[in-house]
């Protein structure tokens, strides 16, 4: 009896173990149901760790200002006739060009211009081809900000309002041989006789610039229109364009594909979610993304709010900010706050995410507004040292229904206290393939004559042409290629693209 | 198969995980409060300088949370009908009169009402329930959903006749603070209504963010505003509002508000302690 | 009396300017900006350049054969004997000149309606050797010796 109740006794307490077990299973798998509801991929000991961290590198103004007051160009020339190179942007003899010059350019802004007259282009193109270093902004840039930038002492304006185009002639023949700058703003040229001697840009380092440059058969070796066609009275070409005039030149230039944040699409926007926005902000704002509550506006745009700032992504990857804040107007407005405050926006936009990791930004122009500065800016996308830089042109970039298209890569608006306004592309770009390309200026010329009709119909007065990658709302999908881009006195826009060879 | 053996070692495994998964779960909720003693440290600090808090201080400061919204288009003509009577006048693009009484849309999700005189704005009562239930009659003919509002709180207006009500939004237990709406009744009539509602769709915690507990906002951000007294501190959801362009879909993160005995409210963003105007 | 000699200068100078003006247009088809004049250059390849003043212009250049004695076809640098500039109306070519010394260029142009009274402008070219220095000079002959 007592033997087959302890089998019985154990029988159930096996059966009582087997429910036990399956208990403890059952409440395990319910606990860790609940703590993988309640928690994400971390612990929680780690999420408080992370969760204060902000920003930690403070780069300021002072120390990357230099990087957007930069020569768009800068042309190194034997004489009338002879060598015109073009130093590619970003090169060891680019930087070591500008350096010089800025020397040179810190004692000329300390004295007065040794003489003053009226701009003349006969003049003005004569000397860019034959004296040794040329220097040029894309826009006339007013003295403050030059000075500031090169950490000059502000002084009374002396005439020189603006710094368009330099000219450096150490050892200038035609000005009894003493180290000679002249300086070209909208109105005149300037010319600067220096009497403390400097000991760059001098002929032995243009020597050896020149004989290397010389020996590079990928090296841009160009004329100026005044050198072929300066006699003619019909067409004005400004004396100091410069390009491959007549013969083709073989150049090569990257295939560069645009990537924009997913999800940008027409048909994707209207089922974007939380996620989505929270990822298209942590690319936007790095770890500041937290900070902002998302939106979507009856025109589809993406909208991120703070608390007196908004910003809105467009569906064609325009993104807007504004400041909402209330604005007192009780304070001067002055020109370098202004652009201090634009050039901050941008040093903080390059912090938070890698839109501008591969491009240079460039002044392209400014204007004065009632309570504030429009400063636009455009985009070079940096190639290699070799190649150099191709800048990039917006050309019919529609933003949205009932606003002007977009003209310029940044547009930034600002007053003495902060940016009020900035509508700006946050494209990165990919320099894919190599391809080689064949071009003339006449060629290109006559080509855009043959595509627009219109150009022989009026007097056109050419102000410019360069190559440029131009970027348009479709090209967002596909490659883009350098073209030819013809520039009017009435701004008007031509654009020719390159053939491949 | 030894099952005997095995099953002791398994209850055994099994037994050491829950108390392990047990620990992680209070490690989990222990790490979402702040501990007593600091709360009993800000109300001394903030005595000190001159702030009197009078209510308890939440010990939150867990993850933060999303709240979607929707927008719910108001019938326009029902409210008008409702506030105003028969016979209303559309004076601009977005006001309707009637008289002296004036109802203005000042978005697509909200509107203010001033006037007096239409027989359904007459409540006839002076208490706080009896205003509720008038209002909710109201609210229905409006298609107004009363039902996501609670009483908030009731301003002293130190006027004889008149009594102020304030609901705000409500939803899955979070106060909404955004949607509110405010009654003012004068001589037992509502002689102001102002009203903002966006519809809650679903609430979901934000990964890995935390928000910053309200003992740090009330030590850092108040303690320039001396001399008052607060009577409240609670959480919610509020956002940036007052943007340029309509908005379509919402997501907004918590926050702290704070109010002081003469009605007046502070909020403060709960992920990084800005002050939200 | 004084009317009728009144019309008939009028009629005479209308008719001379209509038809002058084709005669004049001869000379006005092409307008030449290099060279500008007579030129003295140091290299042997040189740019002809200029502008033209109607939609369609050819264009071909001849040099003074010196053993012919006479003007023979200049080809341009990329092989073209005769070559049209469109509504651009801007062309520029490289030659590569015969002769050390003078070389004597003519310019031809003319439009489909004046092929056969074309426009033609003549230059002379000197191509002096690059001028080197006393030193360079002593160099190469030295380099030449050893």
């Amino acid at each position: 009896m007592i033997k087959l109740s302890s089998d019985k006794v154990s029988f159930y307490f096996e059966k009582l173990k087997t429910a036990f077990l399956i208990c403890l299973i059952v409440l395990c798998v319910v606990q860790v149901g609940i703590l993988w509801s309640t928690q994400s991929s971390s612990f929680p000991f780690l999420s408080s760790l992370f969760s204060d961290s902000k920003i930690a590198l403070q780069v300021s103004v002072e120390d990357t200002k230099s990087k957007y007051l930069l020569p768009s160009r800068i042309v190194l020339s034997t004489d009338f006739d002879g060598d015109h190179f073009i130093i590619p942007n970003g090169s060891k003899d680019y930087n070591s060009i500008w350096d010089g010059a800025k020397l040179y350019l810190a004692q000329a802004l300390d004295i007065k211009p040794q003489k003053t007259q009226l701009y003349n282009d006969k003049l003005w193109g004569k000397m860019a081809a034959s004296k040794p270093y040329m220097l040029e902004f894309k826009t006339s840039v007013p003295t403050d900000i030059v000075k500031w930038v090169l950490n000059l002492k502000p002084s009374a304006a002396d005439g020189l309002s603006s710094i368009y185009k330099i000219i450096i002639c150490p050892d200038d023949p035609d000005n009894g041989y003493s180290d000679t700058l002249y300086i070209r703003d909208d109105k005149n040229i300037y010319t600067y006789s220096l009497t403390n001697k400097i000991n760059s840009l001098r002929s032995e380092e243009f020597t050896e610039m020149y004989n290397i440059l010389k020996d590079n058969p990928t090296s841009k070796n160009y004329q100026t229109a005044a050198e072929k066609w300066g006699k003619s009275e019909e067409i004005n070409f400004p004396n100091d364009m410069l390009g491959p005039m007549l013969d083709n030149t073989e150049e090569t230039y990257p295939s560069i594909t645009c990537s924009t944040f997913s999800g940008m699409d027409e048909t994707d926007l209207n089922s974007l979610d939380y996620e989505d926005y929270e990822k298209i902000a942590s690319e936007l704002f790095g770890e500041s993304s937290r900070d902002y509550d998302y939106d979507r506006d009856i025109n589809g745009s993406v909208v991120f709010k703070r608390l007196d700032i908004v910003y809105r992504l467009y569906k064609n990857s325009v993104l807007e900010y504004k400041y909402t804040g209330s604005q007192s107007s009780a304070y001067n407005l002055r020109l370098l706050d202004a652009y201090k405050k634009a050039i901050e926006f941008i040093i903080d936009v390059n912090k938070q995410n890698n839109f501008l990791s591969k491009v240079n930004v460039y002044l392209s122009s400014f204007e004065e507004k009632s309570n504030s500065y429009i400063f636009k800016f455009d985009y070079a996308i940096m190639v290699n040292e070799q190649y150099g830089e191709v800048p990039l042109i917006l050309k019919d970039y529609s933003v949205a229904k009932g606003m002007d298209n977009q003209e310029n890569s940044i547009i930034i608006e600002a007053n003495s206290k902060r940016v009020v306004h900035c509508q700006m592309i946050p494209i990165k770009f990919k320099t894919g393939k190599p391809l080689n390309y064949q071009w003339a200026f006449q060629y290109m010329y006559s080509k855009a004559f043959e595509k627009y009709p219109e150009l022989s119909n009026k007097d056109i007065s050419v102000k410019n042409f360069g190559i440029y990658y131009v970027l348009t709302n479709s090209a967002l999908k596909e490659h883009i290629a350098p073209s030819f881009v013809l520039y009017t006195e009435d701004n008007g826009t031509y654009v020719v693209p390159l053939s491949e060879k | 198969m030894d099952w005997k053996r095995a099953k002791i070692i398994l209850i055994l495994v099994f037994t050491i995980l829950n108390i392990v998964l047990a620990f992680a779960w209070y490690k989990n909720i222990k790490v979402e409060q702040v501990s007593q003693q600091t709360i009993t440290n800000t109300g001394l600090i903030m005595a000190k300088n001159g702030i009197n808090v009078e209510c308890p201080i939440p010990k939150y400061k867990g993850k933060d949370y999303i709240l979607q919204y929707e927008e719910s288009p108001l019938n326009k003509s029902k409210i008008a009908d409702v506030l105003l009577g028969k016979g209303y006048v559309k004076s601009g693009n977005d006001t309707y009169t009637k008289d002296t009484n004036k109802l203005v849309f000042t978005s697509d999700s909200g509107f203010e009402y001033t006037g007096t005189g239409e027989n359904s704005v007459k409540v006839y009562t002076d208490s706080k329930d009896g205003i509720n239930a008038k209002f909710k009659v109201l609210a229905s003919k409006m298609n107004l959903p009363f039902d996501e509002f609670k009483q908030d709180y009731y301003p002293d207006t130190k006027k004889v006749n008149e009594k102020l009500l304030i609901y705000k939004g409500f939803y899955k237990g979070y106060e909404v603070f955004d949607n509110f709406i405010e009654i003012q009744v004068i001589n037992k009539e509502i002689c102001g209504l102002k009203y903002q509602y966006k519809k809650p769709i679903n609430i979901t915690a934000r990964r890995d963010i935390n928000v910053i507990p309200v003992y740090q906002i009330l030590i850092t951000k108040m303690t320039k505003y001396q001399g008052i007294d607060i009577c409240n501190v609670d959480m919610g959801f509020k956002g940036y509002t007052g943007v340029d362009k309509e908005t379509k879909t919402l997501y907004e993160g918590l926050s702290w508000r704070i109010r002081n005995t003469d009605g007046k409210e502070f909020y403060f963003n709960a992920r990084n302690g800005e002050e939200i105007k | 009396m004084k009317s009728k000699i009144l019309i008939f200068i009028i009629i005479v100078s209308v008719m001379t300017a209509l038809f002058a003006a084709p005669a004049l247009a001869a000379s006005n088809i092409v307008k030449i900006t290099r060279p500008d004049g007579n030129e003295v250059v140091e290299k042997p390849i040189f740019s002809i350049c200029g502008v033209c003043t109607y939609d369609e212009t050819f264009i071909e250049f001849q040099y003074w054969d010196k053993v012919t004695e006479k003007f023979q076809p200049l080809e341009t640098t990329d092989g073209d004997l005769t070559f049209k500039v469109g509504s651009s109306k801007l062309f520029g070519k490289n030659v590569e000149l015969k002769y050390k010394g003078e070389n004597h260029i003519k310019v031809i142009a003319y439009t489909k309606a004046t092929k056969e009274d074309p426009q033609t402008k003549d230059y002379t070219i000197t191509y002096a050797a690059e001028k080197k220095s006393l030193l360079d000079n002593i160099r190469n002959w030295l380099l030449d010796k050893f």
